[in-house]
């Protein structure tokens, strides 16, 4: 299980979070709503460690990872907004980065994670020419390549179509039945059935909310 | 190591692309340059600095100095000189055909052999305060100096002569003594002496220039290939540093991987050189001669290059945003730096101060680490202040890394 406390970031005058709490058992996915620039990605950043935190705590079964850097990297992966990956190498040269092996990537595509994700389609293609859906996909597969206990997602389904969205949901499903925790952020109301539990960011503070398949409403708290 | 040899990867593919686009943006500019040259020279030859002489033109001293000047390797590419009356030099003067003329008084002669100072005067253009204005006054206090001392010398031959009685053969002597003051006063290689300070070896302007090619080439590789290291997306670094491969690491990678594409750049370069230089009928003399094991060694011997400028550029491009502010930053710095450090112009040409500016700029510690080469020699100095830019440029590259990272 995951446990945050008290976590606050600033940027100049502006807070952008404000005393951040949260919790979440083993193989449930946490979505997390808001308007734009109300501070979402900043929270995804903290939390994956690529910026820093002005304090606050993140726990995994009790242990700080913020104070465990080399934990922090095992135990979480990070898919960000941006495309993380080298756009002018191939799909499988942008796995090599992370993977131990080719062989190990080889079996993850037979059987495994790539597999789900359906990357082996276009792996010899340079992520140049890759679609968003597919950059996408190759970014989770990278992600997860040292089998993350927490998965971190900065708006999966952004500009995805409808296959892709499908994909990438038939993952997250699959990777929650494994035990794994996922925290999203998203605009998409059709990636809210996937998640177990919601909150609003506003005002840099989470609030839980529970979404009734009412729109309205949803739009009227944010 | 994985990330290395993945932007490796990435640079060897981009690299045939690089490499033309640096060839033509090279071969372009020498063109141009040599084309400013080629035009320069010619108009300089219609530029001559055209003096009128007002004088007594009967008068043999006179025309025998005018026609020294006339003949002179220095002067003779510099200036026209035409005898005329006051008349149609003010005339030539209003219409600009001339940029001055000379009067020389009538009594000039006489008191010149009396000790008088007959003064020579210079009439200009009043509006004319151009540097050609000053030349004409350079080149007119030239011709008064010469044109007294040739006389000075003559009339004191004849003052002499006429003293001692030995007017039989003036004429002939006369004559004699202005072919030795031909012979041994004027002759062009005696008109002016080079001096090289303490004696060392001068490069050819061949071989100058070649080193300036190959500088500009390399700073060339810095337009044409800094995409590569300009990320405006910094989401994959910030990743990798949360996974153990900090700022430091991510920028050594790299800036390996841009010393390969830099090595490899110069390797193809450096194979078809000979051919190009055979082809383009330039012969660099401090190459001839040296024979296939000898070239080798020097393009051993200019590796050096490679990682200096390997360090410039890749500082470059980390200063950059994004790929226009890139492409712009690393053009206008190879132009600025080429320029400054002597690779358009001959350094000698420069003002002293800017010479000593160069000399410590990297850009110019290759210029002058190339030369070295070139000539045989070596410089404890230029190691060590190739060293410490190396150093620096990476030093900031790492600052430059860090200091994104953490936005």
């Amino acid at each position: 299980m995951i446990r945050i406390n008290n976590l606050s970031k600033h940027f100049g005058r502006k807070q952008i979070l404000n005393n951040v709490n949260l919790y979440a058992p083993e193989g449930t996915c946490i979505g997390i709503l808001g308007q734009n620039g109300c501070g979402k990605s900043t929270l995804m950043s903290v939390l994956a460690g690529t910026i820093s935190k002005d304090s606050g705590e993140f726990f995994l079964d009790g242990r700080d990872l913020f104070q465990d850097r080399r934990q922090h990297a095992s135990c979480v992966g990070y898919v960000p907004q941006g495309i993380p990956l080298i756009e002018e190498l191939s799909g499988m040269d942008n796995l090599r980065l992370w993977y131990r092996s080719r062989k190990e990537i080889r079996r993850e595509l037979d059987s495994g994670i790539l597999a789900i994700l359906g990357i082996s389609d276009f792996l010899s293609i340079p992520v140049s020419h890759m679609s968003g859906g597919m950059k996408k996909r190759l970014s989770i597969g990278c992600a997860v390549a040292h089998h993350p206990r927490v998965l971190l997602l900065d708006e999966p389904s952004a500009a995805l179509d409808f296959i892709c969205k499908e994909r990438i949901a038939n993952y997250l499903r699959e990777y929650k039945n494994q035990g794994g925790t996922v925290l999203l952020t998203t605009h998409d109301i059709q990636e809210l059935p996937l998640c177990d539990r919601l909150f609003i960011l506003k005002q840099g503070r989470l609030v839980p909310y529970e979404y009734d398949g009412n729109f309205h409403r949803l739009a009227g708290q944010l | 190591m994985k990330y290395f040899f993945l932007q490796t990867k990435r640079v060897c593919r981009a690299f045939p692309a690089i490499l033309i686009t640096t060839l033509i943006l090279t071969g372009a500019l020498a063109l141009l340059c040599y084309l400013q040259t080629a035009s320069d020279s010619e108009s300089e030859e219609h530029q001559k600095i055209s003096l009128g002489l007002v004088g007594d033109a009967e008068d043999p001293y006179l025309g025998f100095g005018v026609s020294l000047l006339q003949e002179m390797d220095s002067s003779r590419f510099t200036c026209t000189l035409t005898e005329m009356s006051e008349e149609e030099a003010q005339r030539a003067l209003e219409k600009q055909q001339i940029h001055g003329y000379l009067i020389i008084p009538d009594d000039f002669l006489e008191s010149v052999m009396s000790g008088e100072n007959s003064k020579v005067t210079f009439v200009t253009g009043i509006s004319q305060n151009g540097i050609g204005t000053l030349l004409a006054r350079e080149l007119a206090d030239a011709v008064s100096t010469l044109l007294t001392e040739t006389q000075s010398g003559i009339y004191a031959f004849q003052r002499f002569s006429e003293q001692h009685g030995a007017v039989e053969n003036l004429t002939s002597d006369i004559y004699d003594i202005n072919m030795r003051y031909f012979q041994y006063v004027l002759p062009r290689a005696e008109l002016y002496d080079i001096d090289t300070p303490d004696s060392s070896p001068v490069i050819s302007m061949q071989g100058y220039y070649f080193c300036a090619l190959l500088l500009l080439f390399f700073l060339f590789l810095g337009t044409s290939g800094c995409h590569l290291f300009i990320r405006s997306d910094l989401s994959l670094n910030r990743i990798l540093a949360v996974h153990g491969l900090g700022p430091v690491r991510q920028v050594l990678a790299e800036y390996s991987s841009c010393c390969i594409l830099l090595l490899l750049s110069y390797l193809v370069i450096g194979a078809f050189l000979p051919f190009i230089l055979s082809w383009t009928g330039v012969s660099v003399p401090e190459l001839s001669g040296t024979g296939a094991a000898g070239y080798v060694r020097l393009l051993y011997s200019l590796v050096p290059l490679v990682p200096v400028t390997g360090a410039l550029l890749y500082f470059l491009s980390q200063c950059a945003e994004n790929l226009v502010s890139g492409v712009l930053l690393t053009f206008l710095c190879a132009i600025g730096l080429g320029y400054i450090s002597g690779c358009f112009y001959p350094l000698s040409f420069f003002p002293e101060r800017m010479q000593r500016i160069a000399s410590v700029l990297p850009t110019g510690g290759l210029m002058e680490y190339m030369q070295n080469v070139l000539l045989g020699s070596s410089s404890g100095f230029l190691y060590l202040l190739l060293s410490g830019w190396t150093l620096l440029f990476l030093i900031l590259a790492c600052l430059i890394r860090k200091l994104k990272l953490s936005r």
